[in-house]
């Protein structure tokens, strides 16, 4: 055997045992594999396979101009009842987003018109007033700029709040992204139960609310004691804080107006892995895992988010002595923090705030909002615009509460809390995003100015396709599909090894490897496998067993041609190989459109042909030679026939 | 010297077919294929209504299966379908119903058979523009004293916006009257729907309705006291959404047919183009019209068919025009017509056996499989037939009659920098290979 084919022979028999390696967490569970293994990532099944959600949103963007118009249709209201200016004040059906303002007093048109004009300039353009609305009338309509930048800042916050949503249940591998105007969710694996629930949870406006934040107070320096903070780490000592890795913590600051030092104790706990009952899992409402594999004496492993961690402690602290029950006029609300990248530990963290509970404000009182970065520091701020309500109240409030910080709570988390320096007045306010790496706080501050945005307006989302697919149905089509597509398999073997005996061999291995190899290739990435994406590995391997018969008519034309084995093999595979790279290019450029301009399952269907086309080269080229190679170099080169 | 090699042949080599003195037969025949395919299109839309048999993928609407339970028992039952059609055709006309059974674990972890139904509507919510209508007038008359400012529609929830506000009982009644289920929402929901603005005091509220699938299950519930419906599955299409997905299937394939055209002209010769792009659209057009006679289903598992076959069909093309490039080379004094005979018979056996093992393969997928695997299986058997038909007797005479039409059927000779004979006169300047 010279060198090369040993070589060769080697690394085919290296990459065979490497794919089954790949392929070990598709199909045993990541528990069994001992620790070391250095493979994680399996085959996810489509939705078509597997069952589950899959919906389609898209923003409802007429409700939100419809809203807008509203809106300014209140602060109109509002500002001519203070100017003391006889007025209404109509939003109109058709178009929609439009807006008559009737003056009884013709004299003041301009005057209002041009107050108009400066104060919602950007937001409204000018319209045709219907001939019925007399002479005295200023039209307008919220504009379709507004409407476009309302839209992104729209489906940005959903895709962010949605994800958050999904999470907290604990879905297994969701999808969750933006395409073109539409938001696409997909949750594999999910029982009838959940389905209904998520559903409802999605589609959930964004709730935007401010309130005070009550820093030094008794009760959370009790806690703080509670929890305890020990040595240089400030590590807890209560038991039951250290058994649920709660800590408490200390920040204090010093506004710029007063000279009083402010303290606030917090506590901070990170997402756990914890095995609970059913009914547990419930309760802390991860139940979204169905999947049997999860369950293990009875109980089922569930992510619980630190804040239901530390609400879980206090809770318990709360039986035993009374002192700990949260007062009805109080609530604890968290902060969510990725895990610091410096951190060993990846799990993120959540911060608690001992707030007041009453709402100051809500996002109806804010008018708009933008990123910016403070001319000074140059760390990115968000500047506030409230609207005529909204900085009357948010005036009076910061005037009240000067030195203390601000919680912007959004779904009932606190996105985030600055510290109010002095008293805001004339409806305009920056917040300043806190933390230290400034691509976080830049992501943070987008992601709070699309909150603020959208905060006054949730434009509702519509489903705009749904499909929910039960496991039940998605099982008998895997084996109904396997059954059918082992038989096939089975018949091109029966016809390969009929026609071309011992090579026909080579070419049954040839499928097989492309098969595994094919399949491994999809683990390594964490692709997901849907029914065009076998469609397209039917494709695939149709094309290496065309891929052979090419080589095989070859080498036998040559041999009748009167060559010796060994140049027949040679010339066969040679002259062969120009076909099989043409036809699989052709496929690949097929492949490639397919991918850019398909959608959902064709998508699935182009993923699997590309990656065929690889395979199929790969094996035709470089597998089946080294078969060949090896039977020619058993016989020394003197063979004179070939089976094939 | 070729004695000694024993092959099992599926045709004696040496086969020598004349295929170019026959081409413009097999031409015609494709031609009036695609035509007759063409034509059944519209003969659909005049008999059945519609081109093609679309699923809900692409026109929009809901399918749902349910299956029935007893209530006391627990046990799976089998549904009387009449009934249920009764029941559902009150609300919606358009819903069509067949039956469907599957395996299943039952309550004891047994596997058992289950009876289900499946419910195809047009409707994509239990919403329809004239009852949307119906009911926002029906608001405004119900609630004249709550000082209603606004009552819109937005999917499958109504916005009210109101001075006072609007208790849910009341909401329900309007709603049924236009034979809705109203959804009830949970405490968290209900704080986000039912509030009023600080600002004015006006209250904003949201109301929704169940959608199709709960609203069948409640229906036929209420029919039938003793039976539980189970929604197994539900999968709706929004009309918009379904127009998207057409269009964009629709805009791959041509793409694809483009680069596939651009590759070979770039790969091979520009003159090879055309009859690969030909036979993979006439391939297009002959699967479509068997769709259209047999009126199968077309969903999306039907396009990444038709995908399979167009790119089996390509890669048959290309390697058939491989051998002609080659065998234009190796046999420079022949005529283009006799290159092209002797590359289709070395091709035959290949292109018949590699077609046989495809179809086979897909026959028993066809046979053995059950929806959307059968669909593709069936298309699949089609599309092979049809994708050699193709590469062998409709690219290569497009190949041919551009060859002869634009490039005197030499090609070659024009880089050889050799003469050309003017279009129409006799093509070769060597020698004839008789």
């Amino acid at each position: 055997m010279d060198r090369s084919l040993k070589w060769r022979t080697l690394a085919l028999i290296a990459s065979i045992f490497l794919c089954i390696g790949v392929l070990a967490p598709s199909f045993v569970d990541n528990d069994k594999l001992p620790w070391w293994f250095p493979f994680e990532k399996k085959i996810n099944l489509g939705l078509d396979l597997q069952g589950g959600l899959h919906i389609v949103y898209s923003i409802d963007l007429d409700r939100a101009v419809d809203d807008k118009a509203s809106e300014i249709k209140r602060d109109l209201d509002s500002r001519f009842a203070d100017d003391k200016i006889k007025a209404t004040v109509k939003t109109l059906e058709t178009p929609v987003g439009g807006v008559v303002v009737l003056l009884e007093d013709a004299t003041k048109r301009d005057q209002v018109k041009a107050a108009i004009n400066s104060d919602y300039g950007k937001d409204i353009s000018a319209r045709e007033c219907a001939p019925t609305d007399g002479p005295n009338a200023i039209c307008f309509r919220v504009s379709s700029t507004f409407a476009d930048t309302i839209k992104k800042s729209a489906l940005a916050n959903a895709v962010t709040t949605i994800r958050e949503r999904i999470d907290e249940k604990g879905v297994a591998e969701p999808t969750v992204v933006e395409k073109g105007d539409e938001i696409l969710v997909e949750l594999p694996g999910l029982n009838k139960e959940v389905i209904e629930e998520t559903r409802n949870i999605i589609r959930r406006t964004a709730k935007l609310e401010f309130k005070v934040v009550d820093d030094g107070s008794e009760y959370m320096r009790k806690l703080f004691a509670k929890v305890g903070s020990a040595g240089k780490k400030g590590d807890p000592t209560d038991p039951l804080a250290i058994k649920d890795e709660i800590r408490a913590e200390i920040d204090q600051w010093r506004p710029e107006e007063g000279n009083t030092m402010h303290t606030d104790y917090y506590l901070v706990a990170r997402d756990r892995k914890e095995w609970v009952t059913a009914e547990e899992a419930k309760e802390l409402e991860c139940s979204a895992r169905t999947d049997k594999k999860a369950f293990k004496d009875g109980k089922v492993e569930c992510n619980v988010p630190g804040r239901f961690v530390i609400d879980r402690y206090v809770k318990a602290l709360a039986a035993q002595d009374p002192s700990f029950k949260i007062p009805d006029d109080r609530q604890l609300a968290y902060e969510l923090n990725d895990a610091a990248p410096t951190d060993s530990d990846t799990r993120p963290t959540w911060r608690s705030y001992w707030l007041d509970k009453a709402v100051r404000l809500t996002g109806s009182g804010i008018n708009d909002a933008q990123g910016s970065y403070d001319p000074n520091t140059n760390r990115p701020i968000v500047l506030l615009d409230f609207n005529r309500y909204g900085s009357r109240v948010f005036g009076d409030l910061t005037a009240e509460i000067v030195g203390k910080k601000l919680a912007t709570i959004l779904d009932d988390k606190v996105k985030s809390a600055p510290i109010i320096n002095g008293a805001i007045r004339g409806g305009r306010a920056s917040i300043t995003m806190g933390g230290s790496d400034p691509t976080r706080q830049e992501i943070e501050r987008n992601e709070l100015v699309n909150v603020l945005k959208t905060g006054s307006l949730p434009a509702p989302l519509k489903e705009e396709s749904a499909s929910e697919i039960g496991p039940t149905l998605g099982m008998d089509a895997i084996e109904k599909t396997r059954l059918s597509f082992g038989l096939g398999v089975l018949l091109v073997f029966a016809i390969m090894l009929g026609v071309y005996k011992w090579s026909g061999m080579v070419a049954v291995f040839a499928v097989l490897y492309h098969v595994l190899l094919t399949l491994a290739v999809m683990a390594a990435f964490g692709a997901t496998l849907t029914l065009p994406g076998i469609a397209a590995v039917v494709l695939s391997v149709g094309m290496t067993v065309d891929g052979n018969i090419l080589i095989y008519e070859r080498i036998r034309d040559e041999l009748l041609l009167g060559k010796s084995v060994r140049g027949a093999i040679d010339l066969g595979f040679s002259r062969a190989f120009s076909a099989i790279l043409d036809g699989q290019l052709t496929t690949a450029a097929a492949g490639w459109v397919l991918l850019q301009y398909g959608s959902g399952p064709i998508k699935g269907f182009a993923v699997m042909l590309l990656v065929g086309v690889f395979t199929t080269l790969l094996v035709n080229t470089w597998v089946t030679r080294i078969f060949f190679d090896w039977s020619i170099s058993r016989k020394k080169g003197t063979a004179s026939t070939l089976s094939i | 010297m070729s004695d000694q090699h024993k092959f099992r042949y599926l045709l004696p080599p040496g086969n020598n077919f004349n295929f170019v003195s026959k081409f413009k037969g097999w031409v015609i025949f494709a031609v009036i294929a695609m035509i007759a395919s063409i034509g059944m299109l519209f003969v659909n839309k005049q008999v059945r209504g519609e081109y093609l048999n679309w699923t809900i993928d692409f026109k929009g609407g809901t399918e749902i299966i349910l299956a029935f339970k007893d209530k006391t028992t627990g046990e799976y039952t089998k549904p009387d379908l009449g009934k249920i059609r009764d029941e559902l055709e009150k609300a919606d006309k358009t819903v069509e119903l067949s039956e469907i059974s599957w395996t299943a674990e039952d309550a004891k972890g047994d596997d058992v058979a289950v009876n289900g139904v499946i419910v195809r509507t047009t409707r994509f919510s239990a919403l329809v523009p004239a009852t949307a209508q119906k009911v926002v007038t029906d608001f405004q008359e119900a609630f004249k004293d709550r000082e209603l400012h606004k009552v819109a529609w937005s999917g499958d929830r109504l916005s009210v916006r109101s001075q006072k506000p609007i208790s849910d009982a009341d909401v329900a009644a309007v709603f049924a009257k236009s034979g809705l289920e109203v959804k009830p929402w949970d405490q968290t929901e209900k704080n986000l729907y039912t509030r009023a603005d600080e600002g004015t005091g006006e209250h904003n509220q949201w109301f929704a309705i169940s959608g199709l699938a709960k609203q069948y299950e409640l229906a036929i519930e209420k029919a039938e006291p003793t039976t539980d419906v189970v929604v197994v599955q539900s999968y709706g299409v929004g009309a918009k959404a379904g127009d998207k997905l057409r269009d964009d299937a629709v805009k791959s394939l041509i793409y694809a047919i483009f680069l596939i055209m651009l590759y070979l002209a770039f790969r091979f010769d520009i003159r090879f183009a055309p009859g690969a792009a030909v036979a993979t659209i006439h391939d297009a057009i002959i699967v479509i019209g068997v769709f259209a006679v047999t009126y199968t289903e077309v969903s999306l598992t039907s396009v990444a068919g038709l995908l399979t076959v167009m790119g089996f069909s390509v890669n048959d093309t290309v390697i058939v025009f491989d051998r002609i490039r080659e065998n234009q080379a190796k046999l420079k004094d022949k005529k283009l017509e006799r290159i092209v005979d002797i590359s289709l018979n070395e091709m035959l056996v290949r292109s018949i056996l590699t077609s046989a093992t495809v179809f086979s393969t897909t026959l028993v997928m066809n046979i053995f499989g059950e929806g959307l695997v059968k669909n593709f299986a069936f298309t699949m058997n089609v599309g092979v037939i049809v994708g050699v038909y193709s590469s062998l007797f409709l690219a290569t005479p497009v190949f041919l009659w551009v060859s002869k039409t634009w490039y005197s059927g030499t090609g070659p000779a024009r880089r050889r920098g050799l003469p050309v004979a003017p279009a129409g006169t006799a093509p070769t300047p060597t020698a004839d290979d008789e």
